[in-house]
């Protein structure tokens, strides 16, 4: 067992995949919450993935949990990321060409995904995206960034900053010197 | 109070974004964006739409610091010259700001302005070619008074639309996808040189069987080249679409093209006058200009057909025309969405005739899990 778990690994072969994800290794939160995840889904994670190539999976499958340690790495945060993974394992792999990654960074969100990032806490929801950005998923990051850009479309700064709850560091004379430079924004179509 | 501060949290060694290197002293609530380093803030806002960046640089000053990061290439267009002109010229100032501000900008496209503004493109170009030293790739169209622009700018252009054959062609180094009229137009009008060598790519609107002889001057220079595609529906459909199909072919037969008359083993035994001739993809092609009755019209005409005819179908519109002559008892039920929702490509589905849909909320929500392509139905 332990032989094929590594001798599979790096394997990109699908069925391959599909019996790497039968094995789970646990994840340990920064609050101390153990969860099980598919090998194949946590090495969606690129943190989790050289962790799993630089240990081998046995040690990992067998010993004690992988620990995330980031605050953003909450309880909450590690049960929806492990969802995401989980329903994401066997999405095709990303393909590098440049005309592709522009397509991709165009796309819509599925709808799967929309309605997974599209919770009402924002503090977990930028705990997800700080976690996945700590555990290096980029496809969640992803998500996590068209989500927020597709809630500002549209709204004006001050609806940003209430939104987002940003804090509006600039005088008023600074302000408005950004709104002249920018003033070809607000021009009629 | 407890819960407050539990809601917050501190950053004074490093940002979610693992800058150890920051210091922040300020304490961040954990619902702010705030909490986000620099990076971590220039990625979510590399997704929001070029004018809403101009438009939200005064959100915060970090918002002003990250928000044009992510700008590396630029596409212009008849809607941004607008709105920076000033009477008929452009405001050159204003330009410049907007080049400052996108100081990564690596790539420039200008292909998106239209005749009535094409005289601008050199001032464009100019401008930004001043204010981003990153700038590496031009992507434009050839007008009237290129020529002299080709001599500034011609190391830089590498992608080149519509364009009248210039002699400053030559100057073009790096062009590597380019798209024209014809294959002559690639050469001299007077000396008949060719001007453009090592393309990648290169679309014709037409071509015809009497350039067999530029096409093998062409291809003999041009041996990296990735795809030759040439736009079919200006095409007669019958004796020269065979003949060029097959000079094509032939002509670049050693080269790794897109340009591929499928042959599974069997092209001798194809009649050459037969559609049949042709693989899926080719197939799929020229069956993607028919309109959506068409499509189903012409479903059962060969298992060829079955296969491509709704390949690039990407969006459905089912409205009551639709319905009364393409469903079987002029009704949308369960079975027909699920059928219809299996087109491969199919990404929207628009509904438009609540009176004849059978089909819950439900049965359309349930639709979504098993087709990941499909992100949309609308009803109405």
């Amino acid at each position: 067992m332990a032989d094929n778990a590594d001798h599979i690994d790096g394997d990109d072969n699908e069925d391959v995949r599909a019996q790497q994800n039968l094995i789970k290794i646990k994840l340990k939160s920064s609050e101390g919450g153990i969860y099980e995840c598919g090998l194949t889904a946590a090495k969606m994670s690129d943190l989790v993935k050289n962790m799993v190539e630089s240990l081998g999976t046995d040690a990992v499958v067998t010993t004690e949990p992988i620990i995330l340690g980031n605050e953003a790495v909450t309880d909450a945060a590690l049960k929806k990321i492990i969802e995401w993974v989980e329903f994401h394992w066997d999405d095709p792999p990303v393909d590098h060409d440049f005309e592709d990654e522009k397509d991709r960074r165009n796309e819509e969100l599925s709808h799967w995904d929309k309605q997974f990032i599209d919770v009402d806490d924002q503090a977990l929801l930028f705990d997800v995206i700080a976690a996945a950005n700590y555990m290096d998923i980029k496809g969640l990051v992803e998500v996590g960034a068209k989500h927020i850009c597709s809630k500002i479309r549209g709204k004006s700064c001050q609806e940003v900053r209430e939104m987002l709850k940003i804090t509006n560091d600039f005088t008023a004379e600074e302000e408005d010197a950004i709104h002249k430079e920018n003033a070809w924004i607000y021009a009629k179509d | 109070m407890a819960q407050q501060i539990t809601q917050r949290m501190a950053s004074l060694e490093t940002t979610d974004d693992g800058e150890d290197n920051i210091q922040q002293p300020q304490m961040y609530a954990k619902n702010s964006m705030d909490r986000f380093g620099d990076d971590m803030c220039a990625l979510i806002l590399s997704y929001i739409t070029f004018e809403d960046r101009f438009r939200y640089e005064c959100v915060s000053k970090q918002f002003q610091r990250t928000v044009f990061e992510s700008v590396v290439d630029i596409h212009i267009y008849n809607r941004l010259i607008e709105k920076i002109l000033s009477g008929k010229t452009i405001d050159v100032q204003m330009l410049a700001t907007i080049a400052i501000k996108c100081a990564n900008i690596k790539t420039i496209d200008c292909r998106g302005i239209g005749y009535t503004y094409e005289r601008h493109i050199p001032e464009v170009l100019n401008t930004f070619r001043d204010n981003c030293r990153h700038l590496r790739d031009i992507c434009t169209k050839l007008v009237n008074d290129s020529s002299k622009s080709l001599q500034t700018f011609g190391s830089l252009v590498t992608e080149i639309g519509s364009f009248s054959p210039y002699h400053e062609l030559i100057d073009c180094q790096r062009l590597s996808k380019m798209s024209t009229m014809r294959i002559s137009d690639v050469f001299d009008t007077t000396s008949g040189r060719l001007l453009v060598k090592n393309l990648r790519r290169i679309e014709l609107r037409t071509h015809s069987s009497d350039s067999k002889e530029l096409l093998s001057a062409f291809v003999a220079h041009n041996q990296s080249l990735k795809s030759f595609t040439v736009d079919l529906i200006n095409l007669r459909f019958d004796k020269p679409l065979t003949e060029i199909n097959q000079n094509m072919a032939q002509q670049m037969k050693h080269l790794k093209t897109s340009l591929e008359i499928r042959d599974d083993g069997n092209e001798d035994n194809r009649q050459q006058n037969s559609m049949d001739r042709f693989g899926d993809n080719l197939c799929a092609l020229l069956l993607s200009y028919l309109s959506l009755e068409d499509r189903f019209r012409l479903e059962c005409v060969s298992k060829q057909f079955q296969r491509t005819v709704f390949l690039n179908v990407m969006s459905i519109h089912i409205n009551e025309e639709f319905v009364n002559k393409l469903i079987e008892n002029n009704t949308i039920d369960t079975k027909y969405l699920d059928n219809i929702s299996r087109l491969p490509a199919l990404q929207t589905l628009v509904i438009h005739c609540r009176y004849y849909n059978n089909c819950s909320d439900n049965d359309i929500e349930n639709l979504f899990p098993e087709r990941p392509k499909l992100k949309l139905i609308e009803i109405y």
